[in-house]
This record gives C-alpha cells, sequence and structure tokens, in this order.
C-alpha cells in the first residue's frame, strides 16, 4: 500500500512512515497543506494520514479540495470513455482512505471529520503507532472489499 | 464696847425729885459704884415734865455714852407715862426699876398693873437698892446693852449691805434682760438670714436636680407658695435653637406647647424679639406683655409680672433670647416689691437651670443623632485607645461582647472581643495610626473571615488647636468583612487563571502534542526494530513512556480547562465513582479495597461525569501513591444533610469519602493542599494541579472538597459533597418540596 503523508510535525511523519515502512508500506510526505494536496493529487496514494492544523492550508480543507478534484476527473473520464451505463463498465473511482489525525481531540475534532469526507479521526499522540497504520490498513481492505463485491 | 473703866459708865437715872433725898441718894449712890450718872431731877410734881424733859436729855447724851435708866419706884409720879416716855424715846435702853424697901404701891397701882406695865415696857424691876448691886446690875446692863448694839449695829451693816447687793443684783438683772432682748432680736434676724440663705440654697439645689422645665416651674411654683393666694403658677417661655419657642406652663394640666404665636411670627419678627429681648428688668403689669400673652393663652391677661432672664443674666456667651418668666398675679405694689424682693436672688440660679436643661436637652438630641448613625453602620466599629482598649463600639461591635465573667476588665482590648486572641491581630497597624497620626489600612482574620480594618486617628483637642499639634489619643477602627470580596476576588482570580491556563493549555497541547507525538510513535517505532540492539529498543521504550505521561499531563490540563463548557448530566454518584475504580483497577490491585456503596442507588447529583469521574480518579490515584505498599482503602457514598453556614436550613447532599491509611496529610499542609502548584511528590511525579484542579471541578458543581487526617489511626480522608439532586418520584419528591418551601 502506498500512504501519503500530511503533517507538518517531522517526528510524526518519520515516524508514521517508519512504522508504515515497518509493516511493508510505502509512504510519501507533505509538509503542509498545499503541499499535501499537490501530493495527493500527483500520487494517488491509497491512503492518507492529514493532520488538521497546518500551514498553509489545514486538513479538512485538503480533503475536501482534493475528494473535489478527484470526482470531478472522475466524471470527465467517464464522459469521454462512453456511458458507464450502456457499454456495462463501471471504472472504480479513485478515493483513498483518509485519516484526519490531531493534536485537537474531542467532539469537534470528529465532526470536522465526518463533515470532510474522511474515514475516521485519530488523535495525536498516537497511543500505539502500529494499531494506527494497523487500523488505516484494514479500513482501506475493507473499503476495497466492498467497492469490487459492490 | 469698853467694860473695864467704869469711868466712861453712864447712867441715867429717873427719879423724883422734890425732895433732898433724892440727890443723897444719887450722890451716895455715885459715891458707891463709881459710875458717872446723868441725872435729872424732877423738881416737883408740876415739874414732870422738865423731868422727862431731862430725862430726855439724859438720854440722848453725847456719843460714846452708854446708857442704862433707873426709875426709882418711890419716886415716881405717873410712872406709866414715863415709862412710856422713856421707851418711846430708846426702845432698847435697858430700865430698872430701883425699888426702895418700904415702897409697896405707887399711885395706886396695883401690883397686878405694875406687872403690866413693867412687862410692856420691859423694865428690869426691883433693882435692890444696894450700890454694889445697882453697880454690877448696870454693868452687866450695860454690857448687855453692847452686845445688843453691836448685833444690832452689825445687823444694820447687814442690812445695808443687803440692800447694796440688792440693788446692784436689780441694776444687773435688768442689764442681763436688755442685753438677752438685744441678743435674741439679733439671733431671731440671725436665723432669718439663715433661714432665707438655707431657702435659697435648698431651691439652688433642687434646681439643679432638675431634668425638665416642667420640674423647674413645679419646683418654683412651690417655692412661692406664700404668695400662692395672689400669684398664679408661672409661665415659661422658653426658645432653643433644635426646639424653637415654647410656652411651659401648668394650669389645666397643660406642661409645655410650642408659642404658636410666636412660632408663626417667626423669631425675627419685631414684637418677639423685643418681646424677648428686652432689657432684664422686671416688668410689672406691662401692656404689650399682657396684649402678647393674652393673644398666646386665649384668655386676657391683666396682670402680669414679666421678668426676661435675659443676657445679663445669662453670661455674655448665650446668643438670642433668653427664657421669659411670667407670673399672672393679683398682688398689690406692696406686696409686689416683696414678691420682686423674694423672687430676685433666684432669678440667676433659675435662669442658669433653665440653660441647664436647654444645652442638655440639645446636647442629648445631638448626641442621639450621633449615636444612632454610629449604631446604624452596620460594619463593626470601635473607637481604640493606644492600648487597644475599646472606648466605645457600635452595635455591630458590640455583637462580638463575650459574656460577662470571661472578660477580665470593664474596658477590654479590641482584638479580645472581635477576634477572641490574647494578643494584637496579626498585621494589625494600630501602632502605626497612633505614631503617624494618619489613617492606614489593613487585613486582619476573624475566624475564618477576612476583614479589613481601617484605623483613623481622631484628635479629641479643642476645635482651636491645630490638628497634628498631638498625637492622636484615640483611634477609630471601621471593620469591613471582605470575606465574600475576597472569595469572589479569588473565585474570579482563580477562574481567570484557569481561563488563561486553559487558553494556554489548548495552544500548547497542540503545539506540544505533534513533536509528543512524533517522539512517542517514532520511540515505538525505534523499540520496534530488530535492527537495532535490544538496550537501545530499551531505551526507545523509556522515551515512549516519557513521552506517554506528558501527553497525559497535558489532556489533563486541557479537560480541565475546559470545565466550564462541559455540559452537565443527572448521574448517580455510585456510578460515577464505580467508574473512577474501573479506572485505576491496576493501580488498586496491591491495596485492599473496602466500598461502602449508598443503599440508595439514585443518590444523584447533576454534574459532568466524565470530570468528577476524574476528581475520583485523582483522589483514589493520590490515596493508592500515598499508600505505597498495601494499605486499605475505604470508599463511602451516602446522602446526607448539610447545615449552611450560619443558616439554620440544612442542605440535602451527596456525599463520597475517600479513607485511606497512608501517612495522612501534615497538619501544617492541610489547608494548603488545594492550593494550585502545591505538591508533595517529588519533583516529575506530580504537576500539583491535580488537587486545584479537582476543588475547582467540585465548586464549579456547587459542591466542597475537604480533607481530614482520620482521628484514630493513620491516614487520610477525602471527602467530597455535592448537592444532592432531586429526582421525580421516590424519596427525591420531599426534598423538591423542601425546596420549593425554602425558596
Amino acid at each position: 500500500m502506498r500512504f501519503l503523508i500530511i503533517d507538518d510535525e517531522p517526528l510524526v511523519r518519520r515516524s508514521l512512515a517508519r512504522a508504515l515502512q515497518a509493516r511493508g508500506h510505502e509512504s510519501d510526505e507533505a509538509v503542509d497543506g498545499p503541499e499535501g494536496l499537490k501530493r495527493w493529487l500527483e500520487l494517488r496514494p491509497d491512503a492518507v494520514f492529514v493532520d488538521i492544523l497546518m500551514p498553509g492550508m489545514n486538513g479538512p480543507d485538503v480533503v475536501r479540495k482534493a475528494l473535489a478534484a478527484t470526482t470531478a476527473s472522475l466524471e470527465v473520464e467517464t464522459a469521454h470513455g462512453g456511458s458507464p451505463s450502456s457499454s456495462g463498465y463501471r471504472p472504480s473511482p479513485y478515493r483513498p482512505t483518509i485519516a484526519l489525525i490531531s493534536a485537537y481531540s474531542g467532539e469537534d475534532s470528529e465532526r470536522l471529520a465526518v463533515e470532510c469526507g474522511a474515514d475516521c479521526f485519530i488523535a495525536k499522540p498516537f497511543e500505539d503507532i502500529f494499531a494506527v497504520v494497523d487500523t488505516l490498513v484494514s479500513k482501506h481492505q475493507e473499503r476495497e472489499k466492498e467497492l469490487s463485491h459492490g | 464696847m469698853d467694860k473695864g473703866g467704869g469711868s466712861n459708865l453712864v447712867a441715867s437715872i429717873l427719879y423724883d425729885g422734890g425732895d433732898s433725898d433724892g440727890v443723897v441718894r444719887e450722890g451716895a449712890f455715885r459715891a458707891r459704884t463709881g459710875v458717872a450718872w446723868n441725872s435729872s431731877k424732877s423738881q416737883s410734881k408740876s415739874h414732870s415734865k422738865n423731868h422727862a424733859k431731862a430725862s430726855e436729855d439724859a438720854l440722848g447724851s453725847s456719843d460714846g455714852s452708854r446708857w442704862v435708866a433707873a426709875i426709882f419706884s418711890e419716886d415716881v409720879v405717873n410712872l406709866e407715862e414715863k415709862i412710856i416716855k422713856l421707851r418711846e424715846s430708846d426702845s432698847m435702853v435697858p430700865i430698872w426699876l430701883v425699888e426702895s424697901v418700904e415702897s409697896a404701891a405707887h399711885d395706886g397701882l396695883s401690883q397686878d398693873r405694875l406687872k403690866t406695865l413693867l412687862n410692856r415696857g420691859r423694865i428690869r424691876r426691883r433693882l435692890p437698892r444696894r450700890a454694889e448691886e445697882i453697880e454690877k446690875a448696870i454693868r452687866e446692863s450695860i454690857q448687855e446693852r453692847d452686845e445688843r448694839a453691836a448685833i444690832l449695829r452689825s445687823r444694820k451693816e447687814l442690812g445695808t449691805r443687803n440692800r447694796q447687793l440688792h440693788d446692784l443684783q436689780e441694776n444687773l438683772e435688768k442689764i442681763v434682760t436688755e442685753r438677752t432682748a438685744h441678743l435674741s432680736d439679733a439671733e431671731r434676724e440671725l436665723h432669718r438670714r439663715t433661714q432665707e440663705t438655707r431657702d435659697l440654697v435648698r431651691f439652688i439645689k433642687e434646681l439643679s436636680q432638675t431634668e425638665l422645665i416642667e420640674e423647674i416651674l413645679q419646683l418654683l411654683n412651690q417655692e412661692i407658695r406664700s404668695f400662692n393666694d395672689v400669684v398664679r403658677p408661672p409661665i415659661l417661655a422658653v426658645v432653643s435653637p433644635e426646639f424653637g419657642a415654647r410656652l411651659h406652663f401648668q394650669q389645666n394640666r397643660h406642661t409645655g406647647r410650642a408659642a404658636h404665636r410666636a412660632l408663626e411670627k417667626g423669631w425675627g419678627s419685631k414684637a418677639v424679639s423685643r418681646l424677648w429681648s428686652r432689657k432684664a428688668a422686671i416688668r410689672f403689669n406691662d401692656a404689650e406683655d399682657q396684649a402678647y400673652l393674652a393673644q398666646e393663652l386665649g384668655r386676657p391677661m391683666p396682670r402680669t409680672i414679666a421678668i426676661p432672664l435675659a443676657k445679663e443674666l445669662r453670661g455674655s456667651e448665650a446668643k438670642g433670647p433668653g427664657p421669659l418668666l411670667i407670673f399672672e398675679h393679683g398682688l398689690d405694689v406692696a406686696k409686689a416689691e416683696e414678691f420682686k424682693r423674694f423672687l430676685i436672688p433666684r432669678l440667676e440660679p433659675l435662669s442658669s437651670a433653665i440653660d441647664r436643661i436647654i444645652i442638655n436637652r440639645e446636647m442629648r438630641a445631638a448626641s442621639r443623632l450621633w449615636e444612632a448613625t454610629f449604631d446604624g453602620i452596620a460594619d463593626p466599629i470601635a473607637v481604640l485607645s493606644s492600648d487597644f482598649r475599646v472606648l466605645r463600639m457600635n452595635r455591630a461591635f458590640a455583637r462580638y461582647e463575650t459574656p460577662s465573667g470571661e472578660r477580665s476588665v470593664s474596658s477590654p482590648r479590641c482584638y479580645e472581643m472581635f477576634a477572641g486572641r490574647t494578643s494584637p491581630c496579626d498585621g494589625c497597624s494600630l501602632k502605626k495610626v497612633f505614631e503617624s497620626g494618619k489613617p492606614s489600612e489593613w487585613q486582619v482574620r476573624r475566624d475564618h473571615d477576612v476583614y479589613e480594618v481601617n484605623g483613623y486617628p481622631i484628635h479629641l483637642g479643642e476645635p482651636t488647636e491645630p490638628v497634628q499639634a498631638e498625637p492622636a489619643q484615640t483611634v477609630i477602627h471601621h471593620y469591613a468583612d471582605i470575606t465574600k470580596s475576597l472569595e469572589l476576588k479569588s473565585y474570579a482570580f482563580q477562574g481567570e487563571k484557569m481561563a488563561a491556563i486553559g487558553l494556554m493549555a489548548g495552544n500548547i497541547a497542540h503545539e506540544l502534542n505533534n513533536p509528543l507525538a512524533g517522539l512517542r510513535s517514532l520511540a515505538q517505532v525505534l523499540a520496534h526494530d530488530s535492527n537495532y540492539p535490544d538496550t537501545v529498543r530499551k531505551d526507545m521504550k523509556e522515551i515512549e513512556l516519557a513521552a506517554g505521561r506528558s501527553s497525559a499531563i497535558i489532556r489533563d490540563l486541557l479537560e480541565f480547562s475546559q470545565a466550564d463548557d462541559r455540559v452537565r448530566e443527572t448521574v448517580s454518584l455510585n456510578v460515577v465513582a464505580d467508574r473512577a475504580l474501573n479506572m485505576v483497577k491496576t493501580a488498586l490491585h496491591e491495596h485492599r479495597v473496602d466500598i461502602d456503596w449508598a443503599e440508595d442507588a439514585d443518590v444523584m447529583v447533576e454534574v459532568d461525569p466524565h470530570l468528577l469521574q476524574h476528581v475520583i480518579f485523582n483522589i483514589v490515584n493520590n490515596a493508592c501513591q500515598a499508600m505505597k505498599e498495601t494499605g486499605e482503602l475505604t470508599i463511602r457514598t451516602r446522602r446526607s444533610l448539610l447545615a449552611e453556614d450560619g443558616k439554620s436550613i440544612e442542605r440535602k447532599i451527596a456525599e463520597i469519602e475517600i479513607a485511606d491509611t497512608g501517612p495522612g496529610v501534615p497538619p501544617q499542609i492541610l489547608s494548603r493542599i488545594f492550593e494550585p502548584f502545591f505538591t508533595t511528590k517529588e519533583a516529575g511525579q506530580g504537576t500539583g494541579l491535580g488537587l486545584s484542579m479537582s476543588r475547582m471541578v467540585i465548586e464549579n458543581f456547587g459542591g466542597v472538597i475537604e480533607v481530614q487526617n482520620r482521628t484514630e489511626g493513620q491516614g487520610a480522608v477525602f471527602t467530597v459533597r455535592l448537592p444532592l439532586k432531586a429526582v421525580e418520584g421516590g424519596a427525591h419528591a420531599e426534598s423538591n418540596r423542601s425546596g420549593e418551601r425554602t425558596r
């Protein structure tokens, strides 16, 4: 799996990267919101860790913009590739598994996550970083399964 | 008296001459006796008168003669006549009747007759004719006569002296009587004057004891009782700045009223000022007085005596019109003079007494006003001497008065009364106020209350003296209870502080959590990386744990700082406590836990359950840490009644008690244990925020948190009391009703 880590805290990025690496995953990093959005759209990772409070652009905005951009591109592709209903081909839409992470825990952060379209919220600091990685991985696999069977 | 010689012995012998025989006999007699004789010889019976004359001559002889008379019986003619004659001429002279032997009868005189005659003439009869016997008899007789004459003389002298004495005595008595009369006059006068003076002194004395104008009037009426039939009881018109003008009199049970006319016209009016302030002279039947009084009393007052007790009598200090004393009378001019004479010495004391009463009355009014003001102030105020003695106090301060008997001295010291102390209160600046003579303020404690004391120096000297010339004699202490405002301030401060901490914590938390999260996670990752040696991985684990603790602190800070924003729920205290105990299970497993839940499952409280849970967790955790090794933790919840401070209303409360068997809290820090940043833990083990935050949380819920040491055995007992939340139905309907009653 390919992960994108968007966080302005180097230690957080490093630790997540190392944990993912230990589990056999690849990861890319972005140090702030705008860079995160750019790399998200470029790299199209399978899962994204997004910090809420970041310089430049906050996490929920990055999520919202990235989701909006990928959904739009999906529609364009569909228009050019003929009618999905007639061909029966339904291309799988790009939608990474998204975890909002923040040092601000609480209802507000949970709500923000739901509102912007993220899949979960994980409070920092992590009790167990491997558990965090594993959670996201299993969440991604569940989604993949749903999509393929759906 | 010469008895010795016979030469001066003279005898007078009466005899009836007429014949030679008589002469012979005389001669013979003289010859024989040697006695000198004065003899007279009656020549004849017809010359008896001469004879008598001769006898008289013989009897009236010259000085020094000693007389004796002898009558020769035989010669006696008209004996009776002779004897009478002789006796008449000298009642005292001894007379003998020398009888001749032969004579038997005399002129026909009977013996009886003779006897009677001799008796009447006191005549010694029957002198024998013998010369020597006659001489002897004469001598005896003369001697006897001399003695008698001497007696007579001394009697006479005595008589004279007696008379003189009597005269003298009479004179003396007269003088004494005169003098006595004079003296008693003087005495009477003196007595009268003394009595007058006494009366006056008594009057003055009685006046000095009067306290009301009415008493003065009564006294004066009593004083003039001797004039009562012509003088009616006095009327007194008094004017004072405080009470205006009043007429005082005792007729018809009126004891005094405002002088309406005077008031109506005002004191500035000419009529009134003339009436009151004219020269002090006794005005007799004055037309203006009569007119004024007739108006005032509503009836004619034809005959008056008005006496202004004016400035001349009252001393120069008095201002405004003086009292006016008025009598209605029926005196004639003479009697009026007497009345005036009687009154004049009494006017001055009367005037002073009235002044005294007016001044007293005004002073009392001023004093009452001052005292009412002093007492009306709800804050305690005391006037103190430099040795802390309470000279005066207002009612609010008097509340602190200890019951009689407990106080040793009559004027207690302020700290004894106010704070029940034996030494001045900590922080007292009374001495400083006395020394500097300037006001100062400070704070003192009374039990748990805090008072701000303002000390103001006061100078009791004469108003003319410069204020700063002398040190203050007394200081006023004004006590203001600032406990509540201090508490509010402290709460506000605490609140502000906590809000600031919250804000700061929020910011710090994020800033800190990020690197912490990385630190912790990275440490975790590295600790799991088998590429590293075990020692490094062990160290990484330590780093991870430290980062974990740091995160926990930040989380606590965040939670407490957000306390106000939390939503409260009505929950069971038992449930919350149970959850908290679950959180510390691992810490508790070393200790024996004895839990005594309240029987009511619904000991309900309205709190943020998460925060309350945290507080209980905190206390239990502290208890476990304090016990170190195995100990016993006793947790008890119950419903209880709490008497509110100073009120009789009891509040229903929910109570949780957490008791440990640790070392307990040192007494000196018992009161500080809930202060922020106060900790007994070693550095790095605790922030000291736990208990202070716990208190803040509990107080925020309207409760209290307390700590005590066990009275028996070791250990600390933490008690959290929260208002019992009434829930519908069940036992709590009752508390609902009582809540309504007290509202």
